[in-house]
Order: structure tokens, then sequence, then C-alpha cells
């Protein structure tokens, strides 16, 4: 991974955690990628999610082949890597129902990220969309990614959750940095109410300063959009949750036009050793 | 090995004032309270001439008194046999210091070594690790109505039925004198407990055939059964008072059984990054309650 050091496309890396599950979590990566695409960005987006994989359903896709061949001998990327859009859509799809590679451990990620290194430079972005939880390639990933996305809704146990994963990423690998998104937020109010508390506790607990990077609007046409398998901002691009994620699409876009000179200086993921 | 100290001594020294002078040596050492060939790697190896001394009398007086641990070189002539005598010696012993002499089965120094190295590797690659200690139930009695032989006989077939149970990485050690441990790397403490289980049963069922005795001793076993996790780092005096413990658990109720000690891992929550009872009502009520 050293030979990459240098990242010249400053492709950014992000990572969608929640905590807790059923957050919308899903949905939301890939309706941020979604966004970005239309916005002329190429995007990886990367079934994180090991052993519960949905992406290829929301995306009304049958994948061949997924994260887990890469571990095969000879399997590239390009053999795994499914267009979905023309021009630079792609996805990266896990394995479902198998317990055994519920966890990749060191070695399983080193070889899939070796293999993956040389791809992942095409990219403007490359988004992660991690399980629930606290598990191990949950922590690993999102400690590895230069950006990390907390999706929370107005929901207190989602807070904890979230506020559980903070902390533990905080406490045993030493991130600070998290960017939080409240989804199915009834109003603009609730969702503010939501980061500050979050914020709150972050500040009172951890003597830590999180982002808040907006809200997305409960929107009857997101439960629709799964439906018929179709991104939401491709299915009703005019309605709230769209455009909410649209402004939250504009905000990334900005914070990368912002660190592009120090992300060209550091590898699109971190090495990092742990379990 | 031994150097010799060639001092050759002008006058012959008769051999009854060599024995007299052992004697006071025996005396000498005792009084310092302790020797012995557990190789701490501190001691000293003591050499004498014993001048007109032959091999063959020197191998008389080694089997009449059971000094095994006394090694002899020629003071002049061909070296050979008793290099390789010497070189026997040394291998007894060296087997001697691992194993227990009645059970063949690793003894206490070579338990602790073992259980010691195991530990730290089920802390450095965070893996289980299991220990069971055995008791046998009621062993004096054995002894005291059946005899010391048949004592010896019983030690033998539990020894025997340890060796046939545990797996080939496993270590089965006798530890004390009706005492055995079981060292079982990878394995938790409901895997650990199922086989232990089958192995007292086998025990139980092993009826023990001594010299002289008409009827065929039956014998039970209780253990206590320690594990950790590999997640906090735990010294082998530790793990090993988990275990006696809980056999100590066993016997009081009612021996013939297993008893479990508390996983140490498990009772060791990491602070660092549990979430606090506080920090959940904040989130869920706000600053303001």
């Amino acid at each position: 991974m050293s030979h990459d050091s240098v990242n010249p496309s400053s492709t950014l890396s992000i990572s969608i955690l929640s905590g807790k599950g059923g957050v919308g979590k899903t949905n939301l990566a890939l309706n941020l990628a979604y966004a970005l695409y239309k916005a002329n960005h190429k995007m990886l987006v990367m079934d994180f999610d090991v052993g519960l994989a949905n992406v290829d359903v929301l995306l009304g896709v049958s994948p061949e082949k997924n994260l887990q061949d890469l571990l095969q001998p000879g399997v590239m990327p390009s053999d795994v890597v499914i267009p979905v859009e023309p021009g630079g859509f792609d996805f990266l799809p896990a394995a479902s129902g198998v317990p055994e590679l519920l966890e990749l451990d060191e070695d399983g990620r080193d070889q899939v990220f070796g293999k993956l290194n040389t791809v992942l430079g095409e990219y403007d972005y490359v988004l992660f969309d991690l399980g629930a939880g606290i598990g191990k390639t949950v922590l690993s990933l999102a400690s590895m990614t230069r950006m990390r996305l907390l999706v929370v809704t107005p929901e207190p146990t989602s807070l904890t959750d979230g506020y559980a994963v903070i902390k533990v990423l905080k406490n045993q690998l030493g991130i600070k940095d998290f960017l939080v998104v409240v989804n199915q937020a009834g109003n603009s109010k609730e969702a503010q109410t939501t980061f500050d508390r979050l914020h709150g506790a972050c500040k009172r607990f951890l003597d830590l300063d999180i982002g808040y990077l907006g809200a997305v609007h409960t929107d009857p046409n997101v439960p629709e959009a799964v439906r018929r398998q179709i991104p939401l901002i491709k299915y009703a691009p005019q309605c709230r949750a769209s455009q909410d994620i649209l402004s939250l699409a504009i905000k990334i876009g900005r914070h990368r036009a912002e660190l592009r000179t120090s992300l060209k200086a550091k590898s699109i993921l971190k090495k990092i050793t742990h379990g | 090995m031994p150097e010799n100290n060639h001092e050759h001594s002008p006058f012959p020294h008769p051999r009854r004032e060599i024995l007299d002078e052992i004697t006071r040596l025996r005396e000498a050492i005792q009084s310092k309270s302790r020797c012995s060939v557990n190789s701490s790697g501190e001691g000293l190896i003591i050499t004498r001439l014993c001048e007109g001394l032959t091999l063959a009398e020197w191998e008389e007086i080694l089997s009449e008194g059971q000094f095994h641990h006394w090694l002899a070189l020629p003071a002049s002539g061909d070296p050979t046999p008793h290099l390789a005598r010497i070189q026997r010696t040394l291998e007894e012993l060296a087997h001697q210091t691992r194993h227990d002499p009645l059970t063949g089965l690793g003894n206490r120094r070579a338990f602790e070594k073992h259980l010691k190295m195991e530990l730290e590797r089920a802390y450095r690659s965070a893996t289980t690790l299991s220990l069971a200690i055995l008791d046998l139930d009621n062993f004096k009695a054995i002894n005291d109505s059946k005899g010391h032989p048949c004592g010896d006989q019983v030690l033998k077939a539990v020894a025997g039925a340890l060796l046939g149970h545990k797996r080939l990485y496993d270590l089965a050690a006798r530890i004390g004198g009706e005492e055995f441990a079981l060292v079982m790397p990878g394995s938790g403490l409901v895997q650990a407990e199922t086989g232990l289980e089958r192995l007292l049963e086998q025990i139980r069922e092993r009826k023990v055939v001594c010299d002289g005795q008409a009827e065929p001793v039956a014998v039970t076993c209780s253990a206590g059964l320690a594990c950790t996790k590999g997640r906090v780092q735990l010294s082998v005096e530790r793990f090993v008072d988990l275990a006696d413990k809980a056999l100590y658990e066993a016997k009081a109720a009612g021996k013939d059984r297993i008893a479990r000690a508390p996983i140490p891992d498990l009772l060791e929550t990491p602070q660092a990054t549990l979430v606090h009872a506080q920090e959940k009502q904040f989130l869920f009520t706000g600053p303001d309650t």
C-alpha cells in the first residue's frame, strides 16, 4: 500500500456508518453517490456490509461475483466491479448470508485492498457502505477512510448507538473527525435538535467536536424508490429528500475541493493494522 | 559440563576418609538447606578427586546408593566410557526435570513452563486457553486401605485416561501427589467442559485392578476449570488459582464433578469505550434534566 502513498487524482474515501441498523444508511450512501455522479464525478460504491449486503437489491442488479471473490487468486477488480451507470458509477457488491465472511481479518483486508488499490485512483470518490454495529470490519474500515459520515435518525436509540460508534472509534482507534447526517427527520428543527444532542454528548463526555453535514427529511418517495430498485434521485429528483441529498452532495464536493491538496499527499486509504 | 579439579595430592586418601568427608559435606549442604538439580541456572557443580577408585567400583556405588546426580570423570586414561555415562546421566536428568517418574506425564515444572508460554500466546494472539486441574477423590483412603502400590496403580490408570483423552497439542501433567493438570489451547469453557465430562466418565468406569486385591478399585475425580479469552494478561499463578478455587468448589459440592471458574476476560469491561448510563440519559433527554 505504501507504493500508492501519492493520490494524484485526489480520490476521497468516505465510510458511511450508523451504529444502529435501519436508519437508511445504505439508501443514503447510494443516493449520495448517484448525486455526485450526476455532478460528473466518478464514483465507486463498495458494499462493505459483509455478510448482510443489500446495495445490489437497491440498485436492482444481480452480481455474479462479489468482494469475497477478490480473495481468490486471479480474480481482479474488473471481474467484480459492476458498472451501474455509464461513465463512472460503479458498484462493488459483497456477499450475503455467509457468516464466516462477516469479518474480514487483517490478512483478508490486505488481500482485498492489495487488488483494489490499483483501481481506486480512477475514481473521484470511493464510498464504503459499512454494516451496523461496532464489529472489527466496521471499525477498521472506518479508520481507513479519509472521511466518515455517521447516519443517525431522531430516534434516541439511533443516537446512543451512533454515539457508541464515535466513542469506540475515538478511544480505541484515535479517530476524531466525524460528519453527521440526520436522516428521516420530521422537520429541520428536529434534525438540528438531534444533532445538537449528539454534539453536546460528544463535547461533554468525549471533549470532541463533530460536524453537521445536514439532514434528510422523511419522504414517502424513499420507500417507493426502494421498492422500484431505482436510486431516489433518479426516481424523484424534485422531492424533498432528493433535494436534501443533493445539498449534502454539494457540501461533500466542497469538502473535497478544500482537501484537494492534502489528499494528493496521502494514500487513498490509511494503512492500519487492527485485529 | 563439570570441570575436574585435577589437583593431585601427594598422599593417597584412604576410602574411609573420603566417605567421612562426603558425610560431612552432606551435613554442610543440608545446613545451607538447599541443593537440587532443578536447573534454575544457579548453583555449583562440585568435583573431588577420589584416587584409586575405578569406573566399575563407581558404577557399583551409584546403583547401590542411588547417587544419580553424581558424575565421574577419570583422572587419567581413556575418558570415553565415563563421558558416555555422563551423557546418559544428563539425558536422564533432563527427562527427570520435565517428567513425573511414576506416570510419565509432565511434572509441575514442565506444566508451569508450558502454561506460561500458552498464556503468553493466548494474550498475544487473543485466542482462547483452558486449564483443568483434576484431583482424585478420597485418594488417601485408597492408599490407607489398599496400600501405596495400589495407590500408584490408580495414579497410573488416571494418567493413562488423561493421555488417551488429550489432544495432540494439549499438555497433561501430574502437578501434585494426586493432582493432575490439563492445558487445552484453543478450547473455550464449554468445549473443555464437554471433553472433561467424558474424561471423568471414563475414570469413573475404569476399575483399577491391584495386585493382591480381590476387588478392583473404583476411583473418581473432581475438576476445576478455568478459561481465558486472551483479552487480559494473566500470570500462571492467577490462572492456576482460578482453576484451584473452582476445584475446591467441585470438592465442596460433593466431588466427582466439574466446577467452572469465572472467565476473567469477561469480568473486566473496557471502560474506555463503554457508554455509561449518564451518557445515554443525556442523549435521550438532553442537557436540561
